[in-house]
C-alpha cells in the first residue's frame, strides 16, 4: 500500500487520483471528529475540504509527525478559527450516535452489539470520546492526541484506558440477550 | 508474564503503545494460554465495534467528487512555479545525484598531469636571445 507521504508528493503534483486516496483513508474519521467540534455538518465538511486542500498551501506534515496527526492538527485549528468566526463557543455535542448499519448477512447478536457499542460510547465524556477516535478511528499516536488535546501523554492514556473500560463494562455480549447483561449487573 | 499482566497490557499492543520487548513478552505469554488468546480476541471485536461506532456520520453524497473539482480547480489556478522551484519528482533527483556523483568522480579519478615544478621557467618564458644571436637572413 501506498505510503502517505507518498501520496501527498503526488496530490502536489496535481494527481486528484492520489487526493481520492488520501480522502477515502482519513475522511470518516476526521469528519466524526470535526461534526463533533464544530457541532454542524455543513461546517464539517467545509473545513474537511480546506483540510485537505491545505496540502498544496502549506508545508505539510514534518518529518517526525504522522500524515494523520497533521491532518487533524490542521482540522482542529481551522475548526477553532471558524468558531471564532462566528462568535460560537467550542461545542462539543453530546448526541446520541446512529449505530452502525450492519450488512444483511450479520446477525442479530453483531446487531445488538454494535449498537450497545454505539450506546456506551454516546455516554462518555466528550474528552475520553474524542481520545478514544483519535486513537482508535484515526490511529493517533498518544503524544500526537497530547498535543491536540493539549494534556499530557500521560492524561491521554489514562483517558483512552477509562473509556475503553466503560465501553467494555456497557457491552451486551455477543450472544447474551440484554435483559440477562441488566440482570447479571443488577 | 501473568495472565492479569498480559491483559493489563493489551489495550496498549492492540493501539501499537507498547515497547517491541513487552509485545513480545504478550505474543509469547498468548501463544500457550488459552484464556489470554480469547481476551485478544474480544478485545480486538471491541475495539473494531468502538472504531464503527466513533466513525458514525455518513459521508454526504457528492462530497468526495466536491473536493476532487475544488482541488482541479485549485490545481489550475496555481501559479507556474519559475523551473529551479518546481517540485522534482524523487527518481528524476536520483537520476541527478547519480550523474553528479558520476561527474565528481571523473573528475576526482583524471589523469594526473605532469607537476609544475618539473618545468623550467626557461621553457615558459622566451626571453628572445635567438633572436638576437641570430641576425635575419634578409639583412
Amino acid at each position: 500500500m501506498t505510503s502517505d507521504r507518498q501520496i501527498i508528493g503526488r496530490i502536489r503534483r496535481g494527481d486528484r487520483e492520489a487526493l481520492g486516496t488520501l480522502y477515502d483513508r482519513h475522511s470518516p474519521a476526521l469528519r466524526a471528529y470535526l461534526v463533533r467540534r464544530t457541532g454542524t455538518a455543513e461546517a464539517a465538511e467545509e473545513i474537511l475540504q480546506d483540510v485537505f486542500l491545505a496540502l498544496l498551501e502549506e508545508r505539510g506534515p514534518r518529518t517526525d509527525e504522522s500524515v494523520a496527526g497533521w491532518l487533524f492538527t490542521v482540522a482542529r485549528n481551522r475548526s477553532i478559527n471558524h468558531l471564532r468566526r462566528r462568535q460560537t463557543r467550542l461545542r462539543l455535542v453530546p448526541r446520541l450516535p446512529a449505530p452502525p448499519e450492519a450488512g444483511p448477512d450479520e446477525d442479530a447478536a453483531q446487531r445488538q452489539r454494535l449498537d450497545s457499542v454505539a450506546r456506551a460510547l454516546a455516554t462518555l465524556p466528550e474528552e475520553q470520546r474524542e481520545a478514544l477516535l483519535l486513537k482508535q478511528a484515526a490511529g493517533l499516536t498518544v503524544p500526537e492526541i497530547a498535543a491536540l488535546q493539549g494534556v499530557p501523554a500521560g492524561t491521554v492514556k489514562s483517558r483512552l484506558h477509562t473509556a475503553l473500560h466503560t465501553v467494555r463494562a456497557a457491552v451486551v455480549p455477543t450472544g447474551e440477550q440484554p435483559w440477562t447483561a441488566h440482570t447479571a449487573k443488577a | 508474564m501473568d495472565c492479569t499482566h498480559c491483559q493489563g497490557l493489551m489495550a496498549d499492543c492492540a493501539w501499537g503503545e507498547l515497547a517491541p520487548d513487552d509485545v513480545r513478552a504478550l505474543e509469547q505469554h498468548r501463544a500457550g494460554c488459552d484464556p489470554c488468546e480469547d481476551a485478544w480476541r474480544a478485545l480486538r471485536a471491541d475495539l473494531e465495534a468502538v472504531a464503527a461506532g466513533l466513525v458514525d456520520v455518513p459521508e454526504p453524497p457528492n462530497a468526495r467528487a466536491a473536493l476532487l473539482d475544488r482541488f482541479d480547480a485549485a490545481i489550475a489556478a496555481r501559479p507556474r512555479l519559475p523551473l529551479w522551484r518546481r517540485p522534482v519528482p524523487a527518481w528524476q533527483a536520483a537520476i541527478a545525484a547519480s550523474l553528479l556523483a558520476a561527474v565528481l568522480w571523473a573528475v576526482g579519478n583524471a589523469p594526473e598531469s605532469p607537476p609544475l615544478a618539473s618545468v623550467e621557467a626557461s621553457d615558459l618564458l622566451y626571453d628572445g636571445s635567438e633572436l638576437l644571436s641570430a641576425p635575419p637572413d634578409h639583412l
